[in-house]
């Protein structure tokens, strides 16, 4: 579905993530990663400074400064087409061709996206990776995850990949097989409501801004609408009053939309995104990346669109 | 109401807790919890309860 020439299964998408860069990575190596990404990765990173990598963050979205930051050892960039919770989206393509005349790989994790919406090979991408756990999963019971190259660069991974253990188990395998038979149908529904349900959330008076690359204001509106196929992706961010008492009541209040600690399902959920960072980062450090207590995360599923805004409409009567 | 389009997709997900009591521990497969609120998921993110698969799964638990 990627357009690469072999794909990895691997046991949940940490596992891929972590398989490929200590596969393509080695102490003294240089690599540049999106400040916007997976919390995770983020750790992940940590990780890989132990084993002296270093590594660089930066906003992808400013192409100017990330040609800056390339070194004579710098060996991978890696990124997220659409980022996590505020949605902006990268310029795959030129920060592919960067990534090539410094003869860098590009490694892109499009799990927000599917190859559905994008296919980032097809965008000059080398590896694409993904937690099969969210769409492809599609019914929030499985967790697996998904690296697709070359021959040539998995044949580097493959060998990593045995001996790291990141391999599925045929159940899940199997489960992950089915759901993917109805993934163009599921997103195509899901891929629909949230286009809807993001401009239903900018006429409610609660909500003070919508984060949907799909919105005309949204700041990368025209790459998106250049790079993305079928729609605009199906996570929505919103903000609404910094009360996190106030935020709980919400979350109470809504009668079908659940909670949940993942997304991509065929159900809608909320994340709220300041809960999960907590821990990690300063309340100023929070704030300096947009995640107030207000900001709410959603994935949207695949239920009829006139229940899901009635929802978020009556629960959103809160704030007012 | 909801419709049924909706409804399909929720029917069967509630159950009765107290109302179970298997002899084998049935199996989780589910990839996360439902989370009450952001106090819960803090509780939850220390450990307090089961709320994303690859961080703690009930049958793996009992097997460790």
């Amino acid at each position: 579905m990627e357009n690469g020439e072999i794909t990895l299964i691997c046991s949940s998408g940490i596992a891929d993530i972590s398989t490929t860069l200590f596969s393509l990575l080695k102490s003294g190596d240089h690599a540049i990663f999106s400040k916007d990404i997976y919390g995770e990765t983020i750790e992940l990173i940590s990780m890989l400074r132990n084993f002296g990598i270093d590594i660089t963050t930066a906003d992808f979205t400013d192409i100017e400064t990330l040609k800056t930051l390339f070194k004579a050892n710098t060996k991978l960039v890696y990124t997220e087409i659409m980022a996590n919770p505020l949605t902006q989206v990268v310029d795959i393509e030129k920060i592919s061709s960067l990534a090539h005349q410094h003869n860098c790989l590009t490694v892109v994790d499009s799990t927000f996206t599917t190859p559905f919406v994008i296919k980032p090979i097809n965008f000059g991408a080398d590896i694409v990776i993904h937690s099969l756990t969210k769409f492809f999963g599609g019914h929030s019971d499985v967790t697996g995850g998904s690296i697709t190259s070359s021959k040539e660069i998995i044949n580097k991974i493959r060998h990593s990949y045995l001996l790291l253990g990141a391999v599925l188990d045929a159940n899940s395998s199997w489960l992950i097989h089915r759901s993917i038979k109805t993934l163009g149908l599921r997103m195509k529904a899901q891929l629909n409501n949230a286009y809807t349900l993001a401009k239903a959330l900018k006429n409610i008076s609660a909500v003070k801004e919508v984060y949907y690359p799909g919105l005309e204001e949204h700041p990368q509106h025209k790459l998106a609408e250049k790079i993305l196929s079928n729609g605009y992706g199906t996570m929505i961010s919103f903000r609404v009053e910094d009360n996190r008492d106030k935020v709980d009541q919400f979350i109470h209040s809504l009668k079908t939309v659940k909670y949940l600690g993942t997304l991509g399902g065929i159900r809608t959920t909320i994340a709220h995104p300041v809960s999960a960072f907590r821990g990690e980062f300063t309340n100023e450090e929070l704030y300096k990346m947009g995640l107030t207590e207000g900001l709410i995360r959603i994935s949207t599923g695949a239920e009829d669109i006139n229940d899901l805004i009635a929802d978020f409409t009556q629960a959103l009567e809160v704030f007012v | 109401m909801l419709s049924e389009n909706t409804e399909i997709l929720y029917r069967g997900t509630e159950q009765k807790p107290n109302a179970l009591s298997p002899e084998t521990p049935p199996i989780y497969p589910a990839s996360a919890y439902i989370i009450d609120d952001t106090r819960d998921y803090e509780f939850a993110n220390n450990g307090g309860k089961y709320f994303y698969n690859r961080t703690a799964n009930p049958n793996r638990d009992g097997l460790g």
